[in-house]
């Protein structure tokens, strides 16, 4: 079974105003948005230009906005969002730079969460009989940056360090346990455009496709640096 | 001695950015080449972003493909080395859940043997206790040192090395023709995808790494090459159910692999032939059988939610229509000036991203040869940038 | 023919200029199709504001005292008139979401209840409400 379906896709090219173009489909229901994206490459214009890589949500690449909301079009199917004959309009993230149609730049943010450090590969509790240097696993957070696109700050307040690199500066401080790297951490986030921007809206954490929970990282850091202040008040050295 | 003085001079264009262009380009820049990668899409939009994500440790190759299988367990324990971020070094098991399995194992074990593969056996007991929701009919397992990658890291951070060593990676810039003068290849024409502009771009060298689409690209300087696009279905399910991969101890078949990553777990794969890898329709039924086959060794997989299904196509090496699984994994590197005449244009295919460096290594070989230099190859060495400096350098 | 390499420009996409995304200040008075959080942060905003520009209108109907006591006595017929009422329980409306909300955000922004905060939102504004109704009903009853 095959569903009609239409596809407004945002585009927008070097030069040129943005525009928005019309694609009609036929497409499996239970086919994602993504291969519906795809196969408009593949069938009808080869000028669309999109992200993707893995189609399973561990690369992060594909991010887009769909019907107005964040996902990962390679794990929401068409029939999760629209119905036969009905349509889906895609664009590129909100808050990043727009290279061309539905590809945004990610180079600022992938400058932050390197100075952040945080190894996308984290120990994790070894199994009873494996030895733990055998075993790590990713961490959580694949970079695709929708936290960044549906948090109302990061909307105005393009200096604000973000939900996904203060999340990951969370890991990063409590993986570590060199005081010399928590207080690297730690003086890159307790700043004004760090820990302190945020104002507790959640969407970050309702948005992330990887149960990262930035929004509750961003407030276990706050707690962090408030406790590390009272005990520096008492000439304690930072928990 | 230092050639690179030398190899300065050549400016080799990369055709293709998944886990072989990305390797080659590696390889060309650490050897001093001046090196462009053009790459139609994003950085591993091909096959490789879309593989199993499956760290060959060669078990799966160890019995009917002696070759692949030392070739796997070679890379695997370089890139565990180099590249130890993109990266889950968790081990595999083989996995018997019935009588043929187990009557498998003596000779899986033999080809371990044979190719150097470090193993272990567990009984079932031991099996399930690791993994408990391997099937209740677990008979017996093999530990092998497989692992977990990520594609597109995997390649972002090859390309980021080879940034760092001067090369320029152009994604979204499609390769749509090249110039031939007297039996040479001397420059691609090109169609860059953003800006909608054509451009000529002058190569001492052309490198085709173009996957299963190489023989567009060779086409295009009217040579051949037998590669076959392949395609395999994967069905990645909601729920990390194994720690480690779990292959069935049997003849390489459907279906018969459960790669974990994140929180989620793989089911792969299958195998058919398609003229055109652009966008393939996967059979249901192939979907179907991935569900049927892993839950022969994880029962659990049964009952959980999928959560993404996606298909793509692997570059082998043969003829359309002869038994795709009997041809061999192992890559070749093409000259083209031995094969059809034709100079300045080699072409790389077949292999494994696990394998991506040992082709890269052999892929630049050869143009070192075809060149007159001899610049020794040094990735087995080189530790590998960050991915994340892709985007910072 | 042109060059091999392109110029620089962005470091992914050598060549190109991408652009730059525009501040969204919309953005804050959207909370359609958004979570249960951006409601919190766009109530939480719209009442703060709408609080300030009421200071502005206390302070300048309270400085009709220094007119005389003819307006302000004009002004005590016109306060207790039902608009003026209705608006009246507007305000405590906006000073109850607010300050209720406003203790949401100050207790998980500092790491307290950080797990609940949804419930703890829905917490508090069912407590505005109640108090709204209480406050309202003494609005008017008085
Ligand atoms: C189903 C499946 C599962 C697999 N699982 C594993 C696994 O678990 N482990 C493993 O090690 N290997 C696995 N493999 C094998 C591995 O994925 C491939 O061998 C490898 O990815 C091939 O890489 P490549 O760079 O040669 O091709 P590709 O990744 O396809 O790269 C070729 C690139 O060239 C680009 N291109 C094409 N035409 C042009 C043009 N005209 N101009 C510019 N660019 C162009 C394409 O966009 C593409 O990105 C699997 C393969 C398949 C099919
Ligand atoms: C009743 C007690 C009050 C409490 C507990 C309170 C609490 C808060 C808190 C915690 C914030 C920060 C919200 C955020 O981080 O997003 C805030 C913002 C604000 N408050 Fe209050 N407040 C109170 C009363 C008032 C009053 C009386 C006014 C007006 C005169 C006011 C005006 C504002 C404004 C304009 C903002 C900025 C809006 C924003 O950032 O979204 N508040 N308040
Ligand atoms: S925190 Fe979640 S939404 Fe943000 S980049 Fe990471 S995975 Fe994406």
């Amino acid at each position: 079974m095959t569903w009609q379906l239409t596809f407004k896709v945002a585009r927008y090219k070097p030069g040129e105003p943005p525009r928005t173009d019309t694609f009609q489909i036929e497409l499996d229901p239970e086919r994602t948005i993504l291969d519906g994206v795809e196969k408009i490459w593949a069938e009808q214009d080869r000028t669309l230009t999109f992200r993707h890589a893995c189609h399973h949500a561990s690369c992060g690449s594909c991010a887009i906005m769909a019907n107005d909301v964040e996902v990962l079009p390679c794990i929401v199917e068409v029939n999760q969002v629209t119905r036969n004959g009905g349509t889906i309009e895609v664009g590129p993230l909100h808050n990043f730079p727009v290279v061309s149609d539905l590809v945004v730049d990610m180079g600022t943010f992938f400058e932050r969460m390197q100075q952040v450090g945080m190894p996308i590969i984290g120990p994790t509790d070894p199994l009873d009989n494996q030895p733990k240097d055998d075993f790590h696993a990713y961490e959580n957070c694949i970079e695709c940056g929708i936290c960044l696109s549906a948090c109302p700050v990061v909307a105005t307040d393009p200096t604000y360090l973000g939900p996904a690199a203060l999340a990951a500066a969370y890991r990063q401080y409590h993986n570590s346990d060199d005081s010399e790297e928590k207080q690297r951490i730690m003086n890159l986030v307790d700043r004004e455009n760090g820990i302190w921007r945020c104002h507790v809206a959640y969407e970050c954490t309702a948005a992330c496709p990887s149960n990262v929970d930035p929004a509750g990282k961003i407030m276990g850091l706050r707690r962090q640096a408030t406790v590390n202040r009272v005990r520096k008040l008492f000439g304690l050295k930072p928990a | 001695m230092n050639m690179s003085e030398h190899s300065q001079k050549y400016h080799v264009v990369v055709i293709g950015a998944g886990s072989t262009g990305a390797a080659v380009a590696h390889d060309l820049a650490l050897r001093g080449f001046k090196v462009t990668v053009l790459e139609r899409g994003e950085i591993a939009s091909g096959t490789t972003g879309r593989n199993h994500c499956l760290l060959h440790s060669g078990g799966r190759y160890c019995v009917k493909d002696q070759e692949s299988a030392v070739e796997c367990i070679e890379e695997n324990m370089i890139l565990r080395k180099i590249m130890p971020e993109a990266m889950e070094l968790n081990g595999g098991l083989f996995v018997a859940v019935n009588d043929e399995d187990m009557a498998y194992k003596q000779s899986f074990i033999e080809g371990c043997e044979a190719t150097g593969i470090p193993y272990k056996e567990l009984n079932a007991s031991e099996a399930r206790r690791r993994e408990p929701y391997l099937s209740e009919k677990t008979l017996g397992a093999v530990w092998v040192p497989d692992g977990v990658f990520e594609p597109m890291r995997m390649c972002m951070s090859f390309l980021a090395s080879a940034k760092q060593n001067g090369a320029m990676v152009r994604p979204y810039v499609e390769v749509t023709g090249l110039q031939v003068e007297d039996q040479r290849v001397v420059a691609v024409e090109v169609w860059d995808r953003i800006s909608g502009e054509e451009s000529v771009i002058h190569a001492d060298l052309v490198v085709n790494a173009a996957g299963p689409w190489a023989g567009m690209i060779t086409d295009m300087a009217g040579v051949d090459v037998p590669v076959v696009a392949t395609p395999g279905v994967m069905v990645s399910m909601t729920g990390r159910y194994c720690q480690l991969v779990v292959n069935r101890l049997n003849v390489s078949s459907d279906g018969d692999i459960v790669v974990p990553q994140r929180e989620t777990s793989i089911i792969g794969t299958s195998s058919w032939t398609v003229e055109d890898a652009d966008y393939i329709e996967m059979p249901e039924d192939h979907i179907q059988m991935m569900y049927d086959r892993g839950s022969e060794m994880m029962p659990i997989l049964r009952e959980v939610e999928p959560r993404g299904i996606f298909a793509v196509a692997r570059p082998l090496i043969g003829r359309i229509g002869e038994d795709e699984r009997e041809i061999a994994r192992t890559f070749k590197c093409f000259d083209h000036a031995d094969r059809d005449g034709v100079e300045g244009f080699v072409t790389i295919a077949g292999g494994k991203t696990t394998t991506a460096r040992a082709m890269a290594e052999g892929t630049v070989d050869v143009v070192c040869a075809k060149l007159d230099l001899e610049i020794p190859c040094a990735t087995k060495e080189t530790q590998l940038l960050s991915y994340r400096a892709y985007y910072t350098i | 023919m042109a060059v091999s390499n392109a110029p620089e420009g962005s470091r992914a996409y050598p060549g190109q200029q991408p652009r730059e995304p525009q501040k969204r200040v919309l953005r804050w008075f959207q909370p359609f199709n958004r979570s249960l959080g951006t409601w919190s942060f766009t109530l939480n905003r719209v009442t703060g504001i709408g609080l300030v520009v009421y200071l502005y209108l206390h302070l300048g109907v309270l400085s009709l005292l220094l007119v005389g006591e003819e307006s302000w006595d004009t002004f005590l017929a016109v306060a207790k008139s039902p608009p003026v009422l209705v608006m009246d329980v507007v305000l405590l409306a906006g000073l109850l979401i607010h300050g209720f909300n406003g203790l949401r955000v100050a207790l998980v922004g500092s790491g307290f209840m950080v797990k609940q905060q949804r419930q703890l939102f829905i917490g508090m504004m069912v407590l505005a409400l109640i108090l709204l109704v209480i406050g309202g009903t003494a609005v008017f009853l008085k």
